[in-house]
């Protein structure tokens, strides 16, 4: 079913926004840093579609305008949003009341635009007034009444949900009562047999022997007059009283009582359904439906409700799209409604909830395709579930303020997507929370380039560099990602020297100047990502330089690193400089491996004689029960910088670079 | 009891304007002279919007002039209709560019619509059109600007069936006339019409969105609004569920020469799926009368046309011949016919007397004037335009604050400063209204002199400069000039601002108007002038049959005019110029063919009790 959703916005000059440009999909899950803008992003959208801000919330001051502009009030300076829609136009009412703000018909698109602009004062000087229009013409404003239509509700990061539940005018489930429109004569009936009830109580002996002893006394006090004796009563119940009355109980404690993760949960729950387009109808009194009913060629509402056994009528579950749709047309055009539509954004929707919790909602609503929900967030729990073409990338950039960058135009194979989805899932979202990330291939390089930073004296946690191990050499999709996103990042991967034996190519050697025709798997990796991905201006694979030396500089400038041979293998080469260093390696092996003391021998005769691949193999044997992923481990904590290959540390400066030039 | 209530009760008694305002599809309603016809649609829209639609959605309610529009609104004032977004009232013309245009046009390139609209001035228009004769080698008088008008919607593609005779050297000439239009970036009313149309037939979006906004689309006369607005409601009602209320009376067509004719009326009425009502009591006029304008009309399928009102009463029929062209007449009507109506207790305001031509109807006031018979002449030299319907509307707040609201008066003089790119501030909007209050209160002390008053208005909002060079009214500047003198030294030179503002209502005057602009009208007396063989009917007329059920239709509208009473006016000469021997003749004329119908019927019905 198509639901309207905001599907660009483009700031000027608001706030930390210098000039933004971002388009968006239906759900969208924002992310960055504290202070970079999240909450302005969403006011942005706010000063036009947000019917909770007043008049004088829409009158911007001095301190709304971008941070960089000088004296910006006196020279005139203007704030511009516009916010575009799409997928609007199955929706009657929206179409009726926002045709004249559509841009484009193909697909459907409205735009709407808030504009904080100076008018020059004859005196000098300027005046502010705001307006918001509908598509591009200025002289057709978007009024308060169009709210109602069309608008966008925020759930505050620190809400006080247990008394928004308690309240019974705000509540969210007086809305979804109210939006059954229950019939008066129902409730009435009920009012009555409630009072009827309540007035046996009038009838116990004990209550008449009190009302007669306060008329006695009270009598004695004023002059006798007529109406003027005491009766008791019981309280009138009034017809809305009785849906204002409703609580919602969990289990059997009524909501205030129950733990404020819960209430959190059910509130939200609420709110998502009072939210949904209310054209479809769950439930239909039978006389209502039979008048619809009278009046459906089709037999869509046969198909889509069935009869209760109170003989009402109610939605069918699990409906096809197909039939969803016809129903919707039908009701939109027989049962039509003077609602609209509403834009959900929810701020730090992990508030009071517990990982887990946060985890099985978050995925419901990224899963269920008819809201558009816009949400922010520091939790790696709803990241780690959200779609990837989901999330919206809030950045600091030294020049212009804010950047922002979203995933939705993000193509990438279904497979790679998949990976990418697992990889994020599994790893809890961590890679959109790097101010920096740098991607390698494998667990070694996961334990060992932290260290290697702060050995360098460039702690990755410091400028919040995170290292992403994919497990592969599989780069593509997540540098993609990581560009679309605008997040800086850095490739280390292995390079892989081999040399050509007539149709094969051997692997696991040393360079030596008797191979006549050599390559760099690593090499090839790279430059395959960096001409599909155009990383590089106009480029073609014809274009890179043929020389090892000279392409690694395109790499390097280009944020790949890529080594010798494996990573321990350049470890131990960069080790073998100094001496202390391989000894530190040898040790490590004599520490771990359950072999005895010839093995030992061998290892540390195959390390000083620079057969390296050999010692690899030790490491990697299965018998001696080490593993790359444990001797890593290992070195980790005792490794030095004689143990840094040269290309991690470019690689670790490069990165560092990166990341300052944005902050 | 409400206003509306009141109505409501009187349509139930009429079953068939009862079951219009019921009926839930497509209707078009045949309504004959003084049935209640916009009753009916008042009615309809104030139903429609208080128990059918609900807001947002709205309707669209088309109207033939912004003199009917302003009459509507008032109406639905009465009727108690609130505020509300997303009804549209006006004319086509105004439909055509608020509600498609504006909103549409921009998005859809291919159809090269020059964007803001650029309309070019009458002046302006018939210099090209001028020039394009000239071009062409065509002379003047072969094809008129009229003529060329009709033949623009020719190229129009579309649904209906019927078929008119096209005028093959017009038509050149509407080609060339159209292409060089478009060449110099204007647009004028026929192309405007033209591109809505197109936008209506080819993008289902625009369709999509006018259903959405406009589940109903009221249409008001429509026998005279031609074919493009046809095309538009065929295109609707074929592809959309936009429900049609179309209301109008084919034999009360008489504008064949804008390319109104009963003949699209009446396909749409005859669709299969239409609810067809026929509004057939006339609560207008006597059944004499009744019976008279049928003869009028001379067609063979009976109307069945029902006084409902003034049951017994007979009509009073007098045919007189005087000597001498129009003069005489004139003569007759000053020194007679009025006075006689007078001394019998006919007030001024039911007298009409019917002419042929705005110059003989200028002629005849002047002559009142002389005789100081207290006269009105229904059309003015000025057009009665959105920005002079909106200056009556100032004078009658200036009369009576709460016959209309201020907020409608001051939201169309802020439409009209943005639409010349005089944006209004928010903040500033209050000060504006201010000074426009300010402005109208002030002029309470001009209000028994309409000219000075009209001069304390233009001078103090400033219209003038607003005006000037305006590319969407580019002929108001010239229109209000014109207005301004009639209030100094014409016609108005005598009026206050309360008779303005009744502008449309003579006011204890007999009222002169043309045959034309006499539909809508209703008088107990009705003079009819010029009523000879070849002059009415025209000669021209004669050999075409189309003209000739178009002139007998012109009668029945002007027969059906009158209440009660008929006078026929008619000379044994005139004196008729030649502009070949340039010199006048003086030529023998003859009972009219209409004369003589009402005539034979009449003495028959009657032991001639006349001269």
């Amino acid at each position: 079913m198509p639901t309207p959703f905001i599907s660009r916005v483009r700031i000027k000059n608001f706030r930390n926004f210098h000039d933004i440009d971002v388009e968006l999909g239906k759900k969208q899950v924002i992310i960055g840093e504290n202070n970079v803008g999240k909450s302005n992003f969403l006011r942005a959208i706010q000063l036009i579609l947000d019917p909770q801000l007043n008049e004088e919330d829409r009158y911007l001051e001095v301190t709304d305008f971008n941070n960089g502009l000088e004296a910006p009030m006196e020279k005139g300076e203007i704030i511009e949003i516009s916010i575009e829609i799409k997928e609007f136009k199955h929706n009657k009412n929206l179409l009726c009341q926002f045709n004249g703000a559509v841009i484009k018909t193909d697909p459907d698109t409205m735009r709407l635009t808030y504009r904080y602009y100076s008018i020059p004062k004859e005196e000098g000087g300027f005046r502010y007034d705001y307006i918001i229009f509908k598509g591009e013409n200025e002289e057709s404003e978007f009024r308060h009444s169009d709210r109602k239509y069309l608008n966008l509700k925020v759930i505050k990061p620190i809400r006080d949900v247990e008394s928004e539940m308690k309240n019974s005018k705000k509540s969210p489930l007086t809305a979804l009562l109210k939006d059954y429109n229950i019939d008066i004569s129902d409730l009435e009936l009920i009012a009555n047999n409630i009072k009827q009830q309540n007035d046996e109580v009038l009838k116990l002996g004990e209550l008449k022997n009190l009302e007669r002893r306060i008329n006695n006394r009270f009598l004695k006090f004023v002059e006798l007059q007529p109406d003027s004796s005491v009766e008791m009563s019981t309280n009138e119940y009034k017809t809305n009283r009785i849906l204002q009355s409703l609580k919602l109980m969990l289990g059997e404690r009524s909501v205030t009582e129950t733990s404020l993760g819960l209430t959190n949960i059910l509130y939200m729950t609420l709110i998502l359904l009072a939210i949904e387009d209310k054209t479809i109808i769950p439930y239909f009194k039978n006389d209502k439906f039979l008048e619809l009913q009278s009046v459906d060629s089709t037999g869509v509402l046969t198909n889509c409700y069935e009869q209760n056994i109170s003989g009402h009528w109610e939605l069918k579950n699990s409906l096809e799209e197909s039939l969803i749709i016809s129903l919707y047309e039908f009701l939109d055009s027989n049962n039509p409604k003077d609602e609209g539509i509403t834009l959900l954004a929810i701020e730090e929707p992990e508030a009071h909830l517990h990982p887990s919790i946060q985890r099985v909602i978050y995925k419901d609503l990224f899963q269920r395709n008819d809201a558009s929900v816009l949400m922010t967030t520091h939790s790696t729990h709803i990241t780690s579930v959200a779609p990837i073409e989901s999330i919206v990338h809030l950045y600091r950039s030294k020049a212009k303020g804010t950047k922002v960058n979203s995933s939705v135009n993000l193509i990438l194979d279904p497979d790679d997507i998949e990976d990418l989805a697992r990889y994020i899932d599994a790893k809890r979202g961590e890679i959109y929370f790097g101010k920096g990330v740098v991607l390698v291939e494998g667990i070694a390089e996961e334990y060992l380039i932290p260290q290697f930073a702060e050995l360098l004296e460039m702690p990755l946690d410091y400028k919040g560099i995170i290292v992403c191990n994919i497990n592969s050499t599989n780069f593509e999709p997540y540098v993609k990602f990581l560009i679309s996103l605008g997040i800086p990042y850095v490739v280390i991967t292995d390079g892989d020297y081999y040399e050509v034996e007539g149709e094969e190519k051997k692997f696991h050697r040393m360079l030596h100047d008797e191979a006549e025709s050599i390559g760099y798997y690593g090499q090839e990796i790279i430059s395959r990502i960096i001409v599909n991905l155009n990383i590089i201006d106009a480029i073609d694979s014809d274009c890179l330089p043929t020389d090892f030396n000279e392409l690694d500089e395109v790499f390097n400038e280009n944020g790949f690193f890529d080594g010798m041979y494996t990573l321990e293998v350049d470890i131990m080469e960069k080790a073998a400089k100094s001496k202390g260093a391989l000894e530190v390696l040898s040790n490590i092996f004599n520490c771990l491996t359950s072999g005895g003391s010839r093995q030992k021998q061998n290892f540390k005769k195959s390390l000083e004689s620079g057969s390296y691949w050999d010692c690899l193999r030790k490491i990697e044997a299965s018998g001696n029960n080490i593993g790359k992923g444990r001797y890593a481990q290992r070195l980790a904590t005792e490794c030095t910088v004689h143990h840094v290959p040269g290309y991690i540390s470019n690689a670790i400066n490069y990165i560092y670079q990166k990341v300052d030039e944005q902050n | 009891m409400s206003k509306y209530e009141s109505r409501l009760l009187r349509i139930k008694k009429d079953p068939q304007q009862y079951t219009a305002l019921l009926s839930k599809g497509n209707t078009t309603v045949l309504a004959g002279p003084g049935s209640g016809k916009t009753t009916v649609l008042t009615m309809k829209i104030v139903k429609l919007l208080n128990e059918d639609i609900l807001a947002p959605r709205g309707l669209a309610c088309v109207t033939f002039s912004n003199e009917a529009a302003k009459e509507f609104r008032s109406r639905l004032k009465e009727l108690g209709l609130k505020k509300r977004d997303n009804v549209f009232l006006g004319t086509v013309h105004s439909f055509c560019i608020s509600e498609i245009i504006v909103p549409f046009g921009h998005l859809y390139p291919k159809y090269n619509i020059p964007l803001p609209l650029n309309i070019i001035s009458s002046k302006n228009k018939s210099t090209l059109f001028k020039n394009v004769l000239d071009d062409l080698g065509i002379e003047y008088e072969q094809v008129s600007i009229l003529e060329m008008n009709k033949e623009r919607y020719q190229n129009l593609n579309g649904k209906t069936a019927v078929n008119i005779p096209s005028y093959d050297l017009a038509l050149r000439v509407a080609t060339e006339y159209e292409k060089r239009l478009v060449e110099l970036g204007f647009v004028d009313f026929e192309i405007i019409i033209k591109y809505a149309t197109l936008l209506i037939q080819e993008e289902d979006f625009v369709r999509k969105c006018l259903e959405a906004k406009f589940p109903w689309i009221l249409i008001d006369e429509y026998q005279d609004l031609g074919r493009p607005l046809h095309e538009m409601i065929l295109s609707l009602i074929d592809s959309t569920a936009i429900k049609i209320f179309a209301v109008g009376d084919p034999d009360q067509s008489i504008y064949s020469f804008s390319g109104g004719i009963p003949d699209y009326l009446l396909e749409l009425f005859n669709f299969s799926n239409m609810n067809k009502v026929s509004l057939k009591t006339n609560y207008r006029s006597n059944q004499d009368i009744v019976d008279a304008s049928e003869l009028a009309l001379n067609v063979t399928e009976k109307r069945n046309y029902i006084a409902g009102t003034r049951f017994g009463e007979m009509a009073e029929f007098s045919f007189i011949t005087c000597e001498d062209g129009m003069d005489d007449q004139y003569k007759y009507v000053l020194n007679t016919l009025i006075p006689d109506c007078v001394k019998r207790g006919t007030s001024l305001d039911e007298i009409a007397v019917i002419v042929a031509s705005n110059k003989e109807a200028s002629e005849l006031s002047r002559l009142c004037d002389v005789s100081s018979i207290p006269n009105y002449i229904s059309k003015h030299d000025f057009e009665r335009s959105e920005i002079v319907v909106w200056m009556e509307q100032c004078a009658t707040w200036v009369h009576d604050p709460t016959a209309v609201s201020f907020e409608d008066i001051y939201s169309f003089w802020r439409k009209i400063q943005s639409v010349h790119g005089l944006k209004t501030l928010k903040i500033l909007d209050m000060e504006k209204k201010r000074a426009l209050y300010d402005i109208l209160t002030d002029s309470t002390r001009h209000k028994n002199s309409l000219g000075s008053w009209i001069a304390f208005i233009l001078n103090k909002i400033n219209v003038r400069n607003l005006l000037k060079n305006s590319s969407a009214y580019p002929d108001e500047l010239t229109n209000l000039e014109k207005l301004y003198k009639l209030s100094i030294a014409g016609k108005f030179s005598r009026y206050n601002i309360s008779m303005f503002s009744r502008l449309g209502k003579p006011q204890n005057q007999i009222t002169i108007t043309t045959r034309h602009s006499s539909k809508g009208l209703e008088f107990e007396v009705i003079i009819l002038l010029g009523m000879d063989e070849e002059r009415f009917p025209s000669f021209a007329s004669l050999s075409n049959e189309r003209k000739l059920a178009e002139e007998h239709r012109i009668f029945f509208v002007c027969v059906s005019r009158a209440k009660s009473n008929c006078y026929l006016l008619r000379s044994n000469y005139y004196n008729v110029y030649s502009k070949k021997y340039n010199k006048s003749y003086r030529i023998r004329y003859y009972e009219s063919r209409f004369w003589s119908t009402i005539y034979t019927w009449y003495s028959a019905s009657r032991v001639a009790p006349f001269q």
